[in-house]
């Protein structure tokens, strides 16, 4: 698109074909976009789990795991150590 | 520049479903809505601030509050009433295996010639309530239960906690692999043994099997722990996360019991009570 555009500056290019040429690309499904709930699934809300999920899936009943977090003295907000630098591989092999 | 952060409960659920069961992170994927680099890293923080804030209490009998004359008294009242002959004895210990990969240094310390795997070695002590009170480690896998005894100074965590007096104490009864000590008592050795000895082996024998059910509980709670294939010492915590756990499976057990609570009927204590908040 951006090449298209110089073509146009440089006056080369015919007024209706620019616009033919955007519209075309505003309609054209991007293939190659990244959308995170097709590529990782959609983020599932915890409380949209029945118990027999949480239990299987956690170990705890719901009303339970969040009494957890506040007795095990969780903070609210879990950021990864120092910003440092990994590369997936690395923290691949972490866990 | 990796720089992410979530929320606290969605945190402890990535780590406890990292535990539930041997799975890929490529699988939680899904059910996160988040990559498996992110997982991966939040699992491992949640499992750090765990053992930061509350791993002392599997440290150090003394650190537990709840932990007192009172406690032992309703312990030793327990394991009394289910038809043990020893009056005073609040727990047992024992010695535990956990399979790891081969590691590429120093196999042969990890090397465990009786049970022919690599493994590391855990020492803990559990109450009739299915409290798991210490759990010392990991110690490499050749070891034996008698040397990481002495090494893990619990006596001394003993004659603090379970000494009240030269009358009242409270033991801790072990299989025969333990030095037999006041605080410590071990079935009678040998083959010759008298009918009245013989009966106090069996029926102690009987009340020590508690202490396999509590490994039994964490295994199946937890089974990634049971997941040799990813068990590597040298590439991840395998301690820090059989702790993390254990202290998990505690909580289990103060919420919803566990059979050998039921097999000694005895109550937990509450959840806060047990993490000191």
């Amino acid at each position: 698109m951006e090449d298209l555009f110089d073509v146009a500056v440089f006056g080369e290019l015919d007024y209706n074909l620019v616009q033919d040429a955007i519209l075309d690309n505003l309609l054209e499904v991007r293939q190659n976009a990244f959308l995170r709930s097709t590529k990782y699934g959609r983020l599932k809300n915890l409380n949209t789990f029945t118990e027999e999920e949480c239990i299987s899936n956690f170990r705890f009943k719901h009303e339970h795991l969040e009494r957890l977090v506040h007795a095990l003295g969780i903070p609210p907000e879990i950021r990864s150590a120092h910003r440092h630098t990994m590369s997936g591989m690395l923290i691949f092999s972490l866990f | 520049v990796t720089s992410i952060y979530t929320a606290d409960l969605e945190g402890l659920c990535m780590y406890l479903r990292r535990l539930a069961y041997p799975n890929r992170l490529l699988d939680l994927e899904h059910l996160f809505g988040f990559s498996a680099e992110y997982i991966s890293i939040i699992a491992n923080q949640v499992m750090n601030i765990i053992n930061q804030n509350k791993g002392h209490l599997l440290n150090n009998l003394t650190n537990l509050n709840w932990l007192n004359q009172d406690r032992l008294q309703y312990y030793a009242q327990s394991i009394t009433t289910k038809g043990a002959p020893v009056r005073n004895c609040w727990g047992f210990i024992d010695g535990t295996v956990r399979a790891i990969c081969r590691p590429s240094i120093n196999q042969e310390e990890y090397f465990s010639g009786h049970k022919r795997h690599h493994c590391v070695k855990y020492q803990s002590v559990l109450c009739p309530d299915g409290i798991i009170a210490s759990l010392m480690g990991p110690y490499p896998g050749r070891r034996y239960d008698a040397g990481i005894f002495r090494e893990s100074n619990l006596y001394n965590q003993l004659e603090q906690r379970a000494r009240f007096g030269e009358n009242e104490k409270y033991v801790l009864y072990g299989d025969p692999a333990y030095p037999i000590q006041e605080l410590l008592l071990c079935p009678f050795p040998g083959r010759r043994l008298t009918i009245e000895q013989q009966n106090f082996n069996t029926r102690m024998s009987s009340m020590r099997q508690a202490v396999e059910w509590g490994f039994g509980k964490i295994i199946s709670d937890f089974a990634f722990l049971d997941f040799k294939k990813n068990q590597k010492l040298l590439l991840q915590n395998v301690g820090i996360m059989y702790k993390t756990a254990m202290l998990l499976t505690n909580c289990h057990t103060c919420l919803y019991g566990g059979q050998t609570a039921k097999y000694f009927n005895t109550n937990p204590p509450e959840l806060e009570e047990y993490l000191n908040t």
